[in-house]
């Protein structure tokens, strides 16, 4: 199990190396990152200034070993527009973002298994067709514009929800919901075609056969079974749930990283930009790794491999 | 091929989607004849007039118009264009580069396989609306430069799958004979082994499109999407969003058109997929 993990730590630093160059080269791609910070009209001599205050006047395999070896220290610039280190802006949103993807997980996995369990049991009858329907849509409707119909609706017709900030339960509902949506849909998906396919197996013609109710054969064993891909793509996802958050968040005037990073955008902020990309790179990779291990936990055959 | 179109006639979802798309597909490349005004066609003296089925509605503009008096029903039928347009060709770029890469990476093995992946992993490391994002503000405004870059960032999704089927057709006899009786490795791979491998990259490639077309949405919505000058749903959408409380219906019909669309399109692929699989009769 130790080895295991040693393993999939090594693994995890060329990708980290990687990701940390295509941050890097982000500012570089259209030429002149000093250009792409400043607006169009700066006198040539406050382009210099700002510069070589940047470091952008050093060679280029210069800038990126200082980049990295700040970046080992955790220290990712300061931003341009905040006059802030970059590190203490995200850790100060850090939790707003954590908080809605966690309860969006939350509501996809509560709607999204039943739904798929549902689906499955039911097979071929109205209620896996409304099932279907609904997840049909769910992937359909474009996150964003949900958020938006969703204000409509509740906000500014009905007037029960606020339309934006963080504090009470009933800022967080329409949020997450609507990152959360559209993952219910995969996850119902994925529920129904694993159950489907565990039902015909032999352990739970056994089960069957001994006598056990069939909601305890569902329940105790087939779901079971069925959850290594339901955490395998709650983890790989998590990341698509992370990008969601970006626009939701930005309807929603959701103070986290997301909306940090549209901002940052907006004002070409790219020390903040990188930064928050980096960010986002690096929580993906700790959850990809943390879901392999869980996985491997569930499954311990894959420790042998 | 015979058989496809049989069990396509057949199964009653995959033509009604099919023909919701042609429908749509006919919309936009007639888009100018079909389309009551121009898109760009402003008018301040008509702005902000609600749908018909509203009080102060006008029979000239169903959809209503938004501040600049543009027509929403003309505007949703131009920006159609944009939105297959981006769709198709990020996936057939996408595809085509991922494709490539993961015959590649399978098929040879060794070195280059791990590099590709390698890459694929650290790219795959990112959000991908994130990366799109960062590389659309960074590269700047323009059609052809976006569907790039969507391209470029969407690759893996086909690269994980064709190196997927690619090992497991390597190990297959008939690969072996091939290789047993001298032919080459290109030979091999475009006469025999990538063929097979076509039908999961077909089911990805299907459901790639409605993604790719949410996701030009949703870059033009936070701006960084098609320039000003080309009509998108994304865009009008987030012209909408300022309107909320006194022009509900900018924000919602090219809404609805970006949601009826993503349905077709995935409607047709899970059909499609479902004739594919040899687990159906």
């Amino acid at each position: 199990m130790g080895k295991f993990f040693i393993k999939r730590l090594i693994d995890s630093i060329p990708v980290l190396i990687g990701v940390a160059i295509i941050a890097f080269f982000l500012v570089h791609l259209s030429g002149d990152p000093v250009l792409l910070m400043l607006p169009a009209d700066t006198p040539p001599e406050q382009i210099e200034q700002f510069r070589h205050q940047m470091g952008y006047d050093r060679p280029i395999l210069k800038q990126f070993v200082d980049f990295s070896v700040n970046l080992l220290t955790f220290n990712l610039g300061n931003s341009i527009r905040y006059q802030e280190p970059v590190v203490r802006l995200i850790w100060e949103r850090f939790w707003a973002t954590l908080k809605l993807a966690f309860v969006s997980l939350l509501i996809a996995l509560i709607l999204g298994i039943p739904g798929g369990i549902i689906s499955a049991i039911h097979r071929g009858t109205i209620k896996d067709y409304a099932v279907s329907l609904i997840v049909f849509f769910g992937q359909a409707i474009p996150p964003f514009w949900l958020g938006l119909m969703m204000i409509l609706v509740f906000a500014v017709n009905l007037r029960i929800l606020p339309s934006s900030g963080m504090g009470t339960f009933k800022q967080l509902i329409m949020p997450a919901l609507t990152v959360g949506l559209y993952f219910t849909a995969s996850i119902a998906r994925l529920t129904r075609s694993g159950i489907l396919e565990i039902m015909g197996s032999d352990y739970i013609r056994t089960a069957r056969a001994k006598g056990l109710s069939e909601r305890i054969v569902i329940y105790k064993h087939a779901l079971r079974n069925c959850l290594i891909p339901i955490v395998t793509m709650t983890g790989l996802q998590f990341g698509a749930l992370l990008g969601g958050a970006v626009v939701t968040e930005t309807i929603f005037a959701w103070p986290g990283i997301g909306r940090l990073m549209i901002q940052a955008l907006y004002s070409r902020d790219y020390p903040l930009v990188q930064g928050t990309m980096l960010f986002f790179a690096l929580i993906f990779i700790v959850v990809n790794f943390l879901t392999d291990m869980l996985y491997s936990l569930i499954d311990p055959r894959i420790r042998y491999k | 091929m015979e058989r496809f179109y049989i069990l396509f006639k057949r199964n009653k979802l995959a033509v009604g989607s099919a023909f919701i798309l042609l429908v749509m597909v006919l919309a936009a490349v007639f888009a100018d004849w079909i389309s009551p005004y121009a898109w760009n066609d402003q008018d301040v003296s008509r702005r902000l007039i609600p749908p018909i089925f509203q009080k102060g509605g006008d029979v000239r503009f169903l959809f209503g118009t938004d501040f600049l008096g543009r027509d929403i029903l003309s505007y949703i039928i131009h920006g159609s264009k944009v939105s297959l347009i981006v769709g198709l060709a990020t996936v057939v770029i996408g595809g085509i580069l991922g494709s490539v890469l993961g015959w590649i990476a399978g098929y040879f093995g060794g070195l280059t396989d791990r590099i590709i992946m390698r890459i694929a992993d650290i790219q795959l490391s990112f959000p991908y609306i994130l990366l799109a994002l960062a590389l659309a503000a960074v590269v700047g405004p323009g059609l052809w430069k976006l569907i790039l870059v969507l391209g470029v960032s969407s690759w893996p999704v086909y690269g994980r799958i064709a190196r997927g089927a690619i090992l497991s057709e390597k190990e297959k006899d008939y690969i072996q004979s091939a290789r047993a009786i001298g032919l080459s490795s290109l030979r091999i791979l475009i006469d025999h082994a990538i063929p097979n491998t076509l039908s999961p990259l077909v089911v990805v490639t299907t459901l790639q499109v409605g993604r790719m077309i949410i996701a030009e949405a949703t870059l033009s919505f936070l701006g960084v999407g098609v320039p000003a000058s080309v009509p998108t749903w994304g865009g009008l959408l987030n012209d909408g969003r300022s309107y909320l409380y006194n022009a509900w219906w900018i924000a919602t019909f090219p809404g609805m058109a970006i949601m009826m669309m993503v349905l077709a399109i995935n409607i047709f692929g899970d059909a499609i997929r479902d004739i594919l699989d040899p687990k159906t009769i």
